[in-house]
């Protein structure tokens, strides 16, 4: 039997389809934001996003989306344990929703997935990238909490990531990444209602996010100087 | 609707509306604020640049209406002939940003006003000097030969040509080359127009005006991504360095924190930002101001002035828990709030209501409250 955390080194990324779309015509140092996803990160996603995926495919329309029917396809997923969203998920809930219908259903299954890969050693982190705000109150904060290796990222996180690595290397400049976290957090429009309490918190974590791309350049330019 | 609580029926409006003249309630420093700026409007020739920061509801667009209602028609303020406001959305498409702005602005105005003003200028200049200060103005020879020559005749292919369309009869027949297409060709027209409204509102003699922009939403650049964000802001650059005398540009941006400066300029962005040189900030308001507000708000809409207290239809108790179940919200909210109570209570007799005493008891605004807040709270008051 393998040592318990023998797979701590390893990291997947599970990929919802409100990310995929958000990320969709984003640029960094060149390069589309999916592409860089695609070739670096190691994926895992339900089947149900890629059937998501092709309902939404109008939102998507960079030459780079194209490339993502298959990339989906080859990372496909199933749960061979985990597999009821009822038992699995709905104790992550305060009241449990019925699981019927479309509602949250590619969170829920990218959960299960995150979970077997997890207990199945496959990985020791995965991170979860999804731009739902509604579902990471509703659910995924507790999971979080309960499965400290699943970690919550937002479309605006895989730009810092990138964007970090990026700059340290001078391949991106500030203004590039800032470029970027103002697509993603602008790409919001493609979902979401345009009230004022969506808008405000838009322009306020649009604020923070530049502030952490601030910090990070301080600490990359250590390299430069 | 309101007549027993000896009230206009549309007392509380939500947004102000064209058919009503809009007022100013309570709110004195703010207004002051505003008063400064038309005073430096009329008194100085340079470009003005404000940014009016507030929440949802805090009287930004009303500020807009308020002020072309006291000085849209008034003639000869400082050195200047007449203010011509121009009250615009920000634009919705970020396709076609500036194309969205230059329409808005365009229609707004109307055709009709710039051509009476190119009319104007032909008597007064000469059409070669109208052209050749067009020209001047904008760069461009095809935008200044049709704001040089708009008339009625050619009014109809004119307006399609500014809005960016023509058929190449239509371009011909105007004398002009192509159609304007670009963010910076439609900057130019605007600035064409600028031109016009400024120098040509009079057909006596020559005269200065003052353009008076007022852009709202402008928090909505935040759906914006780069690649129309820059354009758009480029062009509005243009327009406002292109200006630099004889124009107030006033920019209304909703936020839930307006005092967050650095928030506000990552949306904007330098180009805009830099140009700002006057903040106006809408604050929380204080349980003073709420008072004052609506105390103006129950005295200007009365239907007749025999009645007794200020805070009729609400007695003073009543009317201090009113307030404080709004403190830290906006004067829209008041206005919902308010609305909502008294509709709520209108079905009940005068004697239920105490309406011959003090007026309505706190006890049974108290009673009423938390159901209507509650209903506010989910409809995001």
């Amino acid at each position: 039997m393998a040592e318990p955390m023998s797979q701590f080194r390893s990291a997947v990324c599970v990929l919802d389809t409100c990310s995929i779309i958000n990320l969709d015509e984003i640029v960094l140092a060149g390069k589309d934001v999916l592409f860089y996803v695609r070739q670096s990160f190691d994926l895992y996603v339900s089947s149900i996003i890629q059937d998501e995926f092709l309902r939404h495919r109008a939102l998507a329309t960079s030459r780079e989306a194209s490339y993502w029917k298959g990339v989906l396809s080859n990372s496909c997923y199933t749960p061979s344990v985990l597999n009821s969203d009822a038992e699995i998920i709905g104790p992550f809930y305060s009241t449990p929703p019925s699981f019927s219908g479309n509602h949250n259903a590619g969170e829920h299954a990218n959960t299960r997935v995150a979970l077997e890969l997890f207990l199945t050693r496959t990985t020791g982190h995965t991170i979860f990238v999804t731009d739902d705000e509604k579902a990471r109150n509703a659910f995924l904060g507790m999971v979080r909490r309960a499965f400290p290796s699943l970690h919550v990222w937002t479309s605006v996180d895989v730009i810092l990531y990138l964007g970090a690595v990026l700059l340290k290397e001078g391949r991106a400049d500030f203004e590039g990444v800032r470029a970027a976290l103002r697509d993603v957090y602008a790409a919001r429009a493609k979902w979401e209602e345009r009230d004022e309490t969506a808008k405000s918190a838009i322009i306020r974590n649009q604020r923070y996010s530049v502030e952490s791309l601030r910090i990070l350049k301080e600490v990359t330019s250590k390299w430069r100087n | 609707m309101f007549e027993r609580f000896n009230l206009k029926d549309n007392s509380f409006p939500v947004t102000p509306n064209d058919q009503d003249k809009a007022q100013w309630f309570g709110f004195r420093p703010l207004k002051r604020e505003f008063e400064g700026v038309m005073q430096r409007s009329g008194d100085e020739q340079l470009r003005l640049c404000v940014l009016n920061r507030g929440r949802l509801g805090a009287g930004k667009t009303n500020a807009a209406h308020y002020f072309i209602t006291k000085y849209g028609e008034k003639q000869n303020i400082g050195k200047y002939l007449q203010f011509v406001f121009i009250i615009i959305e920000s634009p919705k498409q970020p396709q076609r940003a500036f194309v969205d702005f230059a329409t808005r602005l365009f229609n707004e105005v109307t055709f009709r006003r710039i051509l009476q003003a190119s009319q104007n200028l032909r008597t007064l200049r000469g059409p070669e000097r109208l052209f050749a200060d067009l020209l001047s103005v904008t760069g461009s020879e095809d935008i200044a030969t049709v704001l040089s020559n708009l008339d009625t005749p050619s009014l109809l292919p004119s307006k399609t040509f500014l809005l960016g369309g023509g058929t190449a009869r239509e371009l011909r027949e105007l004398g002009v080359a192509k159609r304007i297409i670009n963010e910076h060709e439609f900057a130019s027209a605007v600035i064409g127009t600028v031109h016009l409204l400024v120098h040509g509102q009079s057909d006596e003699k020559e005269t200065l005006s003052r353009v008076l922009l007022w852009v709202d939403e402008m928090e909505d650049l935040v759906y914006f991504p780069t690649r129309y964000y820059l354009p758009f802001t480029q062009a509005i650059r243009e327009v406002i360095d292109s200006t630099n005398e004889h124009l107030t540009l006033m920019l209304n941006f909703t936020f839930s924190e307006p005092e967050d400066l650095p928030a506000i300029e990552n949306v904007l962005g330098q180009a805009i930002m830099q140009r700002v040189n006057q903040h106006i900030v809408f604050h929380e308001p204080t349980v003073a101001d709420l008072r004052d507000y609506l105390i103006e708000l129950f005295k200007a809409n009365r239907r007749n002035g025999k009645m007794s207290s200020k805070t009729f239809p609400l007695s003073e108790g009543a009317f201090t828990l009113l307030i404080e179940s709004a403190v830290s919200k906006t004067p829209r909210f008041l206005n919902k709030l308010c609305d909502m109570l008294l509709r709520d209570l209108e079905h009940m007799s005068d004697d239920q209501l105490e309406l011959r005493k003090d007026g309505i008891s706190a006890a049974l605004v108290a009673d009423k409250l938390p159901h209507i807040l509650s209903l506010l709270e989910e409809a995001r008051g």
